[in-house]
């Protein structure tokens, strides 16, 4: 069950036997509300292969993604690097699939008294933090022809597969720009190969032009959490 | 712009057909003029009403159809414009005018509507879709 979340997999095993009575396995529904901002969290979760958009709306309903949890990550780190539990942003199920979740304040016990687990989670925070910071340089400094190749790029590492069930008006609210234009950028990466796109599904099929055609954050947020967290 | 060797050989030859387009955003105006010459159309580009009607009055090259692409306004604001930008030059009626819609939801996606003599909407769910309604209103010549 636990196999295919990173952070689970780097648990000591003495500590994924302590929270194992503890972790509830969920299935999420695409487009699933997870945490509305206000809201208190009560519960981390760890993705196996479905994804989660961290996303901010602003005042005149814009909406733009400052961050995405996968199967590298865990939804919550609020729970471990503060006492406040209320959740700031939409979290919302991007691609469908299976994650465990455990209560926050059973966590935060464990986190209390084991220096390894808390060392983990920290690390994973930094990473996350990296994803972020990188995710609002890359909003504001490069162009949807770099964006789009290196949001699609996330997506496939944090769910583990090419195959991408995605509309083009979600990745266009995600990247926080037209649906025209994810519908005339997805051409141009088809028409060079790098993808087969076609209604709500996309498909990678040349991960190395894919890389050469995005901006260098995808590879820069990789290289973080591989270092913080290991490679996968 | 900078030409890049990549636009450099993807330039139509000139006796290609030429479409107009009017795009306001500069999210999508690079790549949808990418598209259109890497499917052999020639372009002239406006980024607002008041260049389209310019380029239209001031330009010497005619052109084969006006793509206008919805950012704020109505289906029939584009259109009203597309009959401006065509009224505007020595272009015949049946120039045709093609509307590429920006809000709308899964009942339309796919589907191309004739609203009026050579005026039409298309609600893209892909790419290929606009190169397929361009081919039928705008053939590119053979070989």
């Amino acid at each position: 069950m636990y196999a295919g979340n990173q952070i689970l997999t780097a648990l000591p095993v003495d500590v994924l036997d302590q929270l194992a009575p503890h972790f509830k396995p969920v299935t999420l529904a695409q487009g699933e509300s997870i945490y509305r901002p206000g809201d208190i969290l009560t519960h981390l979760y760890f993705p196996i292969n479905c994804l989660i958009s961290i996303t901010i709306t602003m005042q005149n309903g814009a909406i733009a993604e400052v961050g995405m949890v996968g199967n590298r990550d865990v939804l919550g780190i609020h729970a471990f690097i503060g006492s406040r539990e209320i959740i700031q942003t939409d979290c919302v199920v991007q691609i469908a699939g299976d994650a465990v979740k455990i209560d926050t304040k059973v966590l935060w016990q464990e986190v209390d008294h084991n220096r390894e687990l808390r060392d983990l989670l920290l690390r994973y925070a930094q990473a996350f933090l990296a994803q972020v910071s990188q995710t609002a340089a890359c909003n504001s400094l490069h162009t949807l022809e770099q964006r789009l190749p290196r949001w699609l790029l996330e997506v496939q590492s944090r769910i583990g597969s090419n195959e991408l069930p995605l509309t083009q008006e979600f990745i266009a609210l995600m990247l926080g720009v037209r649906r025209a234009g994810v519908t005339q950028m997805a051409q141009k990466l088809q028409e060079r190969k790098l993808i087969r796109y076609h209604r709500g599904h996309v498909q990678i099929l040349n991960q190395a032009g894919l890389e050469a055609s995005a901006c260098e954050c995808f590879k820069t947020v990789k290289a973080q959490y591989d270092r913080l967290l290991g490679e996968k | 712009m900078q030409l890049t060797l990549y636009h450099m050989l993807d330039q139509p030859p000139t006796e290609a057909p030429c479409i107009f387009v009017l795009e306001p955003d500069d999210d999508v105006r690079p790549a949808l003029r990418d598209n259109l010459h890497h499917w052999g159309y020639q372009v002239i580009i406006a980024i607002d009403e008041e260049d389209a009607l310019q380029r239209a009055q001031g330009g010497r090259k005619p052109f084969n159809l006006i793509l206008l692409s919805q950012s704020g306004q109505s289906i029939d604001e584009l259109m009203a414009i597309g009959r401006s930008i065509r009224q505007s030059t020595e272009m015949g009626s049946q120039t045709p005018i093609l509307v590429m819609a920006d809000d709308y939801g899964a009942d339309l996606e796919g589907r191309d509507i004739q609203i009026g003599e050579h005026e039409y909407v298309t609600y893209l769910e892909d790419g290929e879709q606009l190169k397929g309604i361009l081919q039928q209103l705008c053939p590119l010549r053979e070989g």
